[in-house]
Order: structure tokens, then C-alpha cells, then sequence
């Protein structure tokens, strides 16, 4: 049963047939911003730094785990240039914040539970003295064993984290997520074959290259804040710290600049950054600013949740997986941040559970989560959101089943995946008409893998293999608040202005905007501008993650133009004399359709309308049919559409030294379609990037709660010699909800990389690599032990 | 307590100084590892002496057919040498540190001071069995490098000392060099096993070879467990029986190094015999 | 204490009093005021804070004020502006190689160094001469295409 590419070109073609006279969308335009990051002249928040400000310092948490018996800050307040020293006690409003759950401190009062926690904050007249400052400051401490594996903190007996936490399930387990469909039992106690394994990913560090930091300015008019900071949600950062500072959140603004990345870790490190500054702020009433060191970064801002995964697999000799039985244990680290709570809002606990059966129709599964508290930096959001450890392990799974019944890996894939109409784990029933692109990503990665072609296999001590992955990955959060709003003005001479809370942090969601609002309003793309990231300039439009802003902001950007150009071709339908319906914009002129003779510029028809009580500004809204997943049994439609893609490596491995080499390496997503496609390729380069180093070099060491590699110097992220040659490719079966069809593109790249890999290493060595990364380290002692055993 | 900046012109004045600051004092050469520490406050100096502008510091010369590399002499600088170009193994060393920036500003002397146990220049060094003189107000004394390390980031200078050049013993006809480094990353990154060669050939037969293994012990080390079962035999037969001997003199913390050692030793040797066995004429 | 130096900034003399351990990122940034060049890690790691010293790439995180007295220092602000887009800026823009933007200045300023001293940069040159300049967004295939396309058009 194979894939025939000419058939699934034509059926292509036809789904885009109507898209042919697009103007802006689906265009190589140049990114907005570029040439003023080019130039050095775009303004990230820590450009902003003036002279008068008051530097913020704290004083981080010396043990991971202790009771804090005294604090004596004394000494630091005499210092000259001290402006203030606060401990929990001089925290104006509720001492606690997370976006989820505020259950992380802003100063820690009684203990400490990760390195990360602040126990005291200085503001001083320079850096210099602040540093001074938190020397002098004094504390006692009594330690406490610190955790550092889940599995042993789930335990009964293990010491506890937290005394009250208000959400815990029992004990450090955070929360539970389950899903069962069908009947699990009986599908494996009929299976032919059963693979099961036990799988773990690391912790890993986002390094965004732009370090945290916040200018928190006091208000003179409101008593107020203004919090300057690179954000993702600035609407939540508002919402989460209001308390904390003791305002109504309609005193909070948040503004968020150009950011130098994210990754999803800026949603929680801003909350880490803001809450400081902006107490300090309050307290001294001058505006101060607040940046966190890079070893501070590693140390206390969130990672992505380590995993340690068991998955069961059971299917017939012909190849049909007939269920799965999967737990997974999640490294929580000190605070929710997304680890998941109770339903809804399960983040990334309940994607381990959500994508444990992968693209596939299996009909029996059952999938178990347990996120749980250790002594660790809180695990939070970091692109693919807990669905590269589920896929790690899935697709892990089926390549082993594909040797064991000697079947071609694609070929086992092509059995099993997801069609339209076939369910998932998870009971949403797929359809094509919000894009099912799967069958022609593997045909295409196939093709251009050269998958048939025999593989040359030795030279020397170099061993080759070649590995094979796919996926489907949601658009969206499966949240009751998903959805969007946006301000969409005509200008009265007829430009356009949006106005959008999303941040662009690098994704190009500036430039991408800007082409759905021209090509929806008829403008030129020129004559456009998008406001971003500004509380006080936007209404909320949701946080900047879960690859959901072209679509789910995107719609609702579309919605406000439409407002906006309904309003003027009504107005103009009586100017012109004709029917609304015979009324159109296009190339920034009014006219009757088929009577270009009767074209006006839409310049002066705006402030002919401007004149005559139009209203021209619009609140663009969209929610997508509201999601849904029970933590219970795991089912529901928690997205509205899904990203699909196939992923192909060629890697060469040294058996020596345990060095590997990525020799080719092809990536198909199916993103429905490309607003803009050089911004989809830049996605699609970075995500892979990203996870060649989860998958070989990258792991963060932790030791009873202490990090040993806080640095760049000890953390190695990938270098322009160490990512191969990409050979990408964009497939477009569009979305009957999204934007012109778009679904989203942000984090699915990073997702198949490190199975591939694996699998890849598995067909050269026929070593099962089940712990990334994949370090010449972890490949000698591998290999090693298997010449051992087979000698 | 003020920290003052000095940027001596001679090696006279640079002297001056440190006798007057002894271990107040620090130098800053390329910059690359001290001034972190002045960043971080792990070192708070009374006085920074910037040694770059020593005009005799900056030599790269041919004393006696020995290679002299004055002590401000950057990695780049060495790169770009004619004079270095002979020594494949000490090219090839300096041409991976860090990154190209790093390298513009970091330097050999610089490396040996600051002693990390996994510092490829150094490694190279010890198979160059190079000399390090060292100049005081009270004169100047040389040791061989082997000697200057004591630990880890530790070594026998004094306070009032500062490396004046590095004599590399000139090259043979037959000797040819090399260095090979294991690494997580491509580019960027610290050694997890290094090792340099020295190799003396006639014909087919190994004359003599030096051996230095680097991130595999406190500080650089020679093989010499390993030397000496080469010396005198075919070097195609001295290679397959010290592949099955794992150095003594190498304490590795971590095991899986013993795994790789032997290998990267193996290639070091055959880099450095490639180079003698396709005629062997040095390149400048 | 404060020392004087005098040095040459995008070809401008600049005499300026700085403290003996004044990083000069931080000189250029909030002394000067080019905000252009940006600070990443303090450990000369990441190599956003790259600029050019007398030609050459350095990281300015980990080099004190006081030790390019003297010398000529370029920034990204030295090489184009608005009114004068330096060649190697316009190809950044048009190859997509620009996403946060936060390596850019330091990935252009090292390309520069490089296309100076060589003019048309094998593949290999290219990603020896930016394995220091690291870029957590991208995939380094448009950056590669950007340097390569400089050297087209500089030529």
C-alpha cells in the first residue's frame, strides 16, 4: 500500500485552484522589521535603559531546598547608593504569581524551593552597589534533601515540596491526566507483537539570546505601572501581577518591544522579571531596571519538563497498531507555571497524554500523565510543548515494530495514520477540510530521501542509517478562553492601523498580520501598520505561543477588516449609487464590479465616511469552535485544526568516538497555507535547529537541585557547523477555518527531529537509543556495551 | 579599593609593576579568561596591567631554527605566521580554539597561565616540548611547560612573573606533528579529550614521538607509557599494539573517556605519519 | 578612578573618561549610546556583542574599555544607515536570514570582517568564520545564503 504522488497532486491542485488571485498573502514579502534589526536601530527593551533609572538586584536562593530561618538585611540598607532592600514582608500585595496558578513567590518568606527563589531584592543607584548590596545581606538557612527525579519525589515517603500547595493532587504530584478508549486489556492480551520501552528526555534550556529583563515605571497620574519587558502574554503578565502589586489590573500596562526570541519561556520568565522591577518600582517610586545575568537565566527561568516515558505498544503481525499503554512521569520542577493543572487547563501534561498514540487511528489506548514537583527550575512552556518527549517515545515505537515484522517504516506508517474520518487517542475525528496533509508530507519526504534507494552502509569505522518520523500537532490552546480580539481603524486618509497584543519575537507575525489585513481590506501592504504587544493599545488576543497567532489572531484580524470594509462599500454602495453586494476594494480603490470607470480612491471615500458618522474602528474577534478534553478518559476535539509533517535523516556515525554526522535531512509540514512562505521556511530551519540540539548536545545537570552547567560555556547550542543542510519542504492542504487556510507553524518542526534521529542511529547500529541527547559520550558507551554483549 | 590600569610600553615597566603589585596585580593579555573574572569578582585587582602593547611581546621569530613566540602573541596572529606553518600540529591546535573572535584576542601565553587541564594550546605545547621563559626584574629563567603546570588552573609562576615567549625546539626533517580534539559541538566548544603528536620517522619506522593528552588529567600529560612501546618499531605495528593500552599516566574522572582515548591517539599518529609518508616536505 | 582614552568609533574620534573595569559593551552602549551592539551573556559565549576592532571580530563583553585606547572600533551603526544600507545589511534583509534579530548586528559585522578579507568565501570559510556568532532561531541556511549573496553584490 504506498503513497502515489501524481494522485495526490492532483487532488492538491484542485484544493487551491480559488487561491490563485491572492495579491499579498502567500508572497516572499521582506519582514517588516528587518532592515531596522539590520541596521542595529530596532529598540529591544534593554535599549531602553536610561541614566536615572534604579538597578534591581536579588539575591537568588543559595540552597534548592531549605527553610529560611533568619534574613538580616540590615548591613545592605546602610550601604550608600542603596535606595531600598525589600524581603517578603515589604511586598505591598499578594505574594505569589504564575500564569496558570499564583503559586510561585515573589520573595520566598519561609523556604525556599529552588535555586531560582528570591530572597531578597535591592535597588540602588548602580549596579555596582547593588551587587555589593546583596553581599551584605545575611541569611540562615536550614537545608532540606532536595529532589531531583519525579519518580522518586511521587513517592509516599519522599520529603515535601510543598506544605499547602492549592492545587496538588497528593503529596509532590501536581496533577494527573488520563485517557482510556476502547478496551486496552484485550487488544494486547490478542496482540501478536508487543514493543515496550522505557523512554527519557532531558531537561533543556530555551537560551533565547535576549536575557530577561524589566524597566518597571511608576505611574504619576493612576499610581500605577508600566512594565517595558519582552513578554508573550502581556495581557496575562497584567492580569498575574496586578495582585501581586496591589492594582487593578486596569493600572497595569504591560508594553513589549521587539523581542529577541521566546520560545515559550518568555510567557513565565517575563512574570520572573516584572514582579521584581515592579515592586521595586512601587516601593522606591522611581522607575527601576531590572535584568537578569545568563547564569541567572539558566538557573531560575523555566526549562522544558524532563520525561521519563513507558510506552507499550501492541499490533498485529500485518502491521495495525491495535492499542498503546503509555505513562509518563514530568519533571515539574518548583512551581505549575503550564505544567497542568485540573481541567482545563492541563498544558503540557495533558499534550503527553493527547499525542502519546501520535498521527495514528489506534483504536484501544489507554495514557497516563503524573506531573510532579522536584527542586528544579519550574518546567514551563518551551516550543512543541511536551509533544517532542511523547513522540520521541511513540515514534521510537513504531520503528521498532516496523524491524521486528521486517516492514519498511514508511510503509507501517502508511497503515496506521490518521485518514479522513478516523479518530485519534483522543476521540477527534480528523477531517480533510481542515487540512490533512499527512499522506503527501511522507510521500514527499520519501521521494526525497531517496528512501528506496539501497543505503551504502560502511566505510571504515563510519556506520550510515537512515531514520524516519511523522506527526500531527495542534493549532491552538485547548483552553475555554482560545480565541482572539483586535482593533482594526481606518485612518481618515484611508491607511490602516491593527492593533494586536501578540509579540513578535522573530516568528515574523508583524509582517504576516500586515498581509492578512491588506489582502482582506483590498490595500496596499505598504499602507498598513500593526501595533503590537501593548496592553493599553489592544484588547487581549491571547498569549504569543502554541503556534496559534497566524491563525487564531489572524482571524481575528480578518474579522475586524471585514467590519471595517463592509462599513465603507455600505456607504459607498449609496455614494455610487449601487448595491453593497456589487461593491468592492481592491488596490486601494472603490468600485462597482465590472465599471472600473467608476473606481475611487479608497482615501477619499474613508474621509467622505469619516464625515458622515461611519464609525471606522472595528474589534476584530474570532474563537474557534470551543475546545474540549476531559482529564478523566482523555477525550475531546482540544484543537480545531492540526499541523501534520514527516521527517527524514541520513546520519553517518563514527563507531569510534561516538561522533554522528547528519548527512541529510528532510523536513515536510503541512501548515495549510503559507501566509507568508519565507516566514514558514524560517520556522520550519529554527524549530529543526532546535531540536538537533535536544536531540544531540543539549541536557541541563542537575545535581540535588543545584545546576552545573549555568552557562553558555557549558551548555552547547548548535553552531552554524553543526546544523546540516535542510532540505524543507511546505505543503498546504488548507484549513476551512484558518486564515486563507493557515494552520500553525511554530513549534511543529522541533517535533519529529530527535525520533528520526533515533531511529536513523537504530538502522546504522541497531543500537535502541532511548535517552536523548544522543552525545558522542551516551554513542560510545552505547556501542560499546553492545560489542560487549554480542562478542 | 580602586583598581588603576596600566598599559606598560616595555617589558622593563610591565616588570616595574609587578614587582610593585605582586599577586595585587593582574595581567591581561587577550583577556579572554581574566577579565570574566574581574566581571564576576572573582579576582579584584589593585592594578591591571594590559601587557598588549609590549612591542617585543609581539614577536614572532626563528631564534637558532627554534620558533619564539612572544608572550602577547595572539592565536590569529600564530594562524597567520609562515614561520608557524611547519608546525602542522600547533596550526591545527590554535585553529579550533573558541571562535574566530576569541581567537583575535586570546593568546598561547594567556592559556598557559590560566592552566585549564583541557587547553588545546598547551597540549600542543607539551608535544612540542616547548620552553617557557619567564621574565622577573630579577632575570629571566625557563622551564620546559611540563613543569610550569601544578593542578588545575594552578601553575609555578610567580607573582611578580610574567611569560616573556615560548621557544618551540625546531622541527627535524622527519618530524612531522598534529592534534586532534574530541568535542560535543562542532565549533566553540572544550575539549573532552585532546591529544597532540610529535613524530620522528625514518622510513617506516618510528625514530621517536611525543604524545600529549589533554582533558584527561589535571593538566597536560605525556604518554610516555605510550611513547616508549612506539620508539623503534614500524609505526603501522607501534599503533595496533598501543591501541590495546590504555595511558597510565591518564586519570580520567570520567569513564567514558577511556573509550575514546586510544582512538583519538591512533588518528593523532596516523595524521602526523600521513603527512611524513606523502614526502614529508614542510609546507613554508 | 577614571582613565582617559581616545579611540576612533565608526571614524569618529571619541575621548572619554571610563573606569578601569568598564566592559566596553558597556561603554558603547550606555556611555555612547549605540544601543545597536547587544549584550547576551558577560562571558564572550553567544557573540551578540561582536564588533570590529582595526578590522577584526572581537567580543566586546569580555574586552575592557581601557584596552582599545587607541584603536579604531566599528559598529553596526558604522556600517549603514537608514539613508545607506551597507550592501551585507540589504541581503540579510532579503535572504530572510533575520528573524529576533538579536545575533544579526554581530553576524553583519563578522560577515564584513570576512568578506574584507576575502571576497568570495567558500562555504566552508563562511561557517569557519561565523562558528562564533550563534544564532538560536534560525538554521543558519539563510544567514549562509545572506553572505553569500553579500559577496555577489559586493564584487
Amino acid at each position: 500500500m504506498g503513497v502515489i504522488l501524481e494522485d495526490l497532486e492532483q487532488e492538491v491542485k484542485a484544493i487551491h485552484a480559488d487561491q490563485n488571485d491572492l495579491n499579498v498573502v502567500g508572497k516572499r514579502i521582506k519582514r517588516i522589521e528587518a532592515l531596522a534589526k539590520a541596521l542595529g536601530t530596532a529598540r529591544y527593551a534593554a535599549d531602553l535603559k536610561r541614566d536615572d533609572m534604579l538597578i534591581g538586584k536579588a539575591l537568588f536562593a543559595k540552597h534548592p531546598h531549605a527553610l529560611i530561618k533568619k534574613i538580616d538585611t540590615s548591613r545592605a540598607e546602610e550601604l550608600e547608593g542603596v535606595i531600598a532592600v525589600m524581603t517578603a514582608k515589604d511586598l505591598p500585595g499578594r505574594n505569589g504569581y504564575g500564569i496558570l496558578i499564583p503559586d510561585k513567590p515573589v520573595i520566598a518568606e519561609k523556604k525556599v524551593k529552588y535555586q531560582g527563589d528570591p530572597v531578597a531584592l535591592v535597588a540602588a543607584v548602580n549596579e555596582e552597589i547593588a551587587k555589593k548590596a546583596l553581599d551584605l545581606i545575611e541569611v540562615e538557612y536550614a537545608v532540606l534533601p532536595a529532589l531531583d527525579d519525579p519518580r522518586e519525589a511521587m513517592k509516599d515517603d519522599a520529603v515535601l515540596i510543598h506544605e499547602n500547595h492549592p492545587a496538588a493532587d497528593k503529596g509532590n504530584i501536581l496533577t494527573e491526566v488520563s485517557l482510556t478508549r476502547g478496551d486496552v486489556d484485550k487488544a494486547f492480551a490478542e496482540a501478536d507483537i508487543i514493543i515496550e520501552n522505557l523512554y527519557e528526555t532531558p531537561m533543556v534550556d530555551h537560551s533565547y539570546l535576549e536575557p530577561d529583563v524589566c524597566i518597571a515605571e511608576p505611574d504619576p497620574i493612576t499610581g500605577g505601572l508600566l512594565l517595558i519587558a519582552p513578554a508573550q502574554f502581556v495581557h496575562a503578565t497584567k492580569r498575574s501581577l496586578a495582585p501581586v502589586f496591589n492594582l487593578p489590573p486596569n493600572k497595569v500596562r504591560v508594553l513589549s518591544p521587539v523581542v529577541g526570541a521566546g520560545y515559550g519561556g518568555k510567557e513565565d520568565s517575563c512574570l520572573d522579571v516584572c514582579s521584581i522591577a515592579g515592586v521595586l518600582a512601587l516601593r522606591t517610586k522611581k522607575t527601576v531596571y531590572f535584568e537578569l545575568t545568563r547564569e541567572e537565566i539558566f538557573r531560575n527561568t523555566g526549562k522544558r519538563h524532563a520525561t521519563y516515558i513507558k510506552h507499550r505498544l501492541a499490533a498485529t503481525r500485518e502491521g495495525k497498531v491495535t492499542a498503546i499503554d503509555v505513562e509518563t512521569i514530568l519533571d515539574k520542577g518548583a512551581y505549575v507555571s503550564m505544567g497542568g493543572l485540573r481541567e482545563p487547563t492541563h498544558a503540557v501534561t495533558q499534550r503527553t497524554v493527547m499525542y502519546a498514540g501520535g498521527a495514528y487511528a489506534i483504536p484501544n489506548a489507554r495514557a497516563k500523565s503524573y506531573s510532579v514537583f522536584t527542586n528544579h527550575p519550574y518546567s514551563c512552556a518551551m516550543r512543541g510543548f511536551g509533544a517532542p518527549q511523547a513522540y520521541f517515545a511513540v515514534e521510537s515505537q513504531m520503528d521498532e515494530l516496523a524491524r521486528k515484522l521486517e516492514m519498511d517504516p514508511i510503509e507501517l506508517r502508511l497503515k496506521n495514520i490518521v485518514r479522513d474520518g478516523d479518530r485519534t487517542i483522543f476521540g477527534q475525528v480528523m477531517k480533510k477540510s481542515r487540512g490533512l496533509g499527512l499522506e503527501e508530507c511522507i510521500a514527499k519526504v520519501k521521494e526525497r530521501m531517496e528512501w528506496e534507494k539501497p543505503l551504502e552502509r560502511t566505510a571504515g569505522s563510519r556506520k550510515r542509517g537512515r531514520g524516519f518520523s511523522t506527526f500531527l500537532y495542534g493549532t491552538g490552546v485547548p483552553l475555554p478562553f482560545e480565541g482572539a480580539s483586535c482593533y482594526a481603524t481606518f485612518q481618515t486618509d484611508g491607511t490602516v492601523s491593527i492593533a494586536v497584543s501578540s509579540t513578535e519575537m522573530g516568528q515574523g507575525l508583524l509582517t504576516a498580520f500586515t498581509q492578512i489585513a491588506a489582502e482582506t481590506l483590498g490595500v496596499d501592504f505598504d499602507n498598513v501598520v500593526v501595533n503590537i504587544s501593548d496592553t493599553d493599545a489592544s484588547p487581549d488576543a491571547g498569549p504569543t505561543v502554541a503556534s496559534r497567532s497566524t491563525t487564531v489572531v489572524g482571524n481575528a484580524i480578518i474579522n475586524g477588516c471585514t467590519q471595517l470594509k463592509n462599513r465603507i462599500m455600505d456607504f459607498a454602495s449609496r455614494e455610487l449609487k449601487a448595491d453593497s453586494r456589487d461593491i468592492d476594494i481592491k488596490e486601494g480603490k472603490v468600485f462597482i464590479v465590472g465599471k472600473p470607470e467608476t473606481a475611487v480612491p479608497l482615501g477619499s471615500m474613508v474621509a467622505k465616511a469619516f464625515v458622515n458618522q461611519v464609525p471606522l474602528s472595528a474589534t476584530g474577534v474570532w474563537y474557534p469552535p470551543r475546545p474540549t478534553f476531559s482529564g478523566e478518559d482523555g477525550q475531546g476535539d482540544p484543537m480545531h485544526a492540526y499541523a501534520f509533517g514527516a521527517q527524514g535523516v541520513e546520519i553517518e556515525v563514527d563507531t569510534e568516538t561516538g561522533e554522528i554526522d547528519i548527512v541529510k535531512f528532510v523536513l515536510a509540514c503541512d501548515v495549510g497555507k503559507a501566509i507568508n512562505p519565507v516566514n514558514v521556511e524560517q520556522q520550519m530551519e529554527g524549530g529543526a535547529a532546535m531540536g538537533i540540539g535536544w536531540s544531540l548536545m543539549e541536557e541541563i545537570d542537575m545535581s540535588n537541585g543545584v545546576m552545573k552547567n549555568d552557562s553558555f560555556k557549558n551548555y552547547p547550542i548548535p553552531s552554524i557547523k553543526d546544523v546540516p543542510e535542510m532540505d524543507l519542504i511546505i505543503v498546504e492542504h488548507p484549513n476551512e477555518l484558518g486564515p486563507f487556510g493557515a494552520k500553525g507553524i511554530g513549534e511543529p518542526p522541533t517535533v519529529p527531529t530527535a525520533p528520526a534521529i533515533r531511529n536513523a542511529l537504530y538502522d546504522a547500529l541497531g543500537i535502541k537509543f532511548n535517552k536523548i541527547p544522543f552525545t558522542p559520550q551516551r554513542v560510545i558507551e552505547e556501542i560499546k556495551k553492545y560489542e560487549n554483549k554480542n562478542s | 579599593m580602586k583598581t588603576e590600569f596600566f598599559k606598560p610600553a616595555t617589558l622593563s615597566e610591565a616588570l616595574a609593576l609587578l614587582d610593585k603589585y605582586q599577586e595585587k596585580a593582574v595581567i591581561v593579555n587577550g583577556g579572554t579568561d581574566i577579565v570574566i573574572k574581574i566581571t564576576q569578582r572573582e579576582v579584584n585587582p589593585e592594578a591591571i596591567i594590559y601587557i598588549q602593547g609590549i612591542a617585543e611581546l609581539k614577536e614572532i621569530k626563528e631564534v637558532n631554527g627554534d620558533l619564539v613566540l612572544g608572550g602577547a602573541v595572539t592565536y590569529t596572529e600564530v594562524e597567520n605566521s609562515s614561520l608557524c606553518k611547519k608546525y602542522d600540529g600547533l596550526i591545527q591546535a590554535v585553529s579550533e580554539i573558541g571562535s574566530p573572535p576569541i581567537r583575535n584576542m586570546a593568546t598561547p601565553a594567556g592559556n598557559i597561565a590560566n592552566a585549564a587541564p583541557a587547553a588545546d594550546c598547551n597540549v600542543m605545547l607539551l608535544a612540542l616540548k616547548a620552553e617557557v621563559v619567564l621574565a622577573s626584574s630579577g632575570g629571566e629563567r625557563s622551564a620546559n611547560i611540563q613543569d610550569i603546570f601544578a593542578g588545575p588552573f594552578k601553575t609555578v609562576i610567580k607573582p611578580n612573573e610574567l611569560i616573556k615567549e615560548i621557544r618551540i625546539p625546531q622541527l627535524t626533517a622527519n618530524t612531522h606533528t598534529s592534534f586532534i580534539k574530541m568535542t560535543r559541538r562542532k565549533a566553540q566548544d572544550i575539549a573532552r579529550v585532546s591529544v597532540g603528536v610529535s613524530l620522528t620517522t625514518e622510513g617506516s619506522v618510528c625514530r621517536d614521538i611525543k604524545i600529549a593528552l589533554g582533558a584527561i588529567n589535571k593538566f597536560p600529560v605525556r604518554a610516555y607509557t605510550l611513547e616508549e612501546a612506539m620508539i623503534g618499531k614500524e609505526v603501522e605495528r607501534g599503533v595496533a599494539e598501543i591501541k590495546e593500552i590504555f595511558p597510565p599516566e591518564a586519570t580520567p574522572r570520567k569513564s567514558y573517556k577511556r573509550l575514546v582515548t586510544n582512538v583519538i591517539i591512533e588518528r593523532a599518529i596516523r595524521k602526523a605519519y600521513r603527512k611524513a609518508a606523502a614526502g614529508g616536505e614542510h609546507v613554508g | 578612578m577614571a582613565k582617559n582614552i581616545s579611540f576612533y568609533l565608526n571614524g569618529e574620534k571619541i575621548e572619554i573618561q571610563v573606569d578601569e573595569k568598564d566592559l566596553l559593551v558597556d561603554v558603547i552602549r550606555n556611555r555612547i549610546g549605540l544601543k545597536g551592539t547587544k549584550k547576551g551573556c558577560t562571558n564572550g559565549d553567544c557573540g551578540v556583542c561582536t564588533v570590529l576592532l582595526d578590522g577584526e571580530p572581537i567580543r566586546s563583553c569580555i574586552t575592557l574599555a581601557c584596552m582599545i585606547d587607541g584603536k579604531e572600533i566599528m559598529t553596526i551603526e558604522g556600517l549603514g544607515n537608514a539613508e545607506n544600507v551597507h550592501p551585507i545589511q540589504q541581503a540579510f534583509v532579503e535572504e530572510g536570514a533575520i528573524q529576533c534579530g538579536f545575533c544579526t548586528p554581530g553576524m553583519i559585522l563578522t560577515t564584513k570582517a570576512l568578506l574584507d578579507k576575502k571576497a568570495k568565501p567558500t562555504t566552508g570559510e563562511i561557517k569557519r568564520a561565523l562558528s562564533g556568532n550563534f544564532c538560536r532561531c534560525a538554521g543558519y541556511s539563510k544567514i549562509l545564503k545572506a553572505v553569500k549573496t553579500a559577496s555577489r553584490n559586493l564584487a
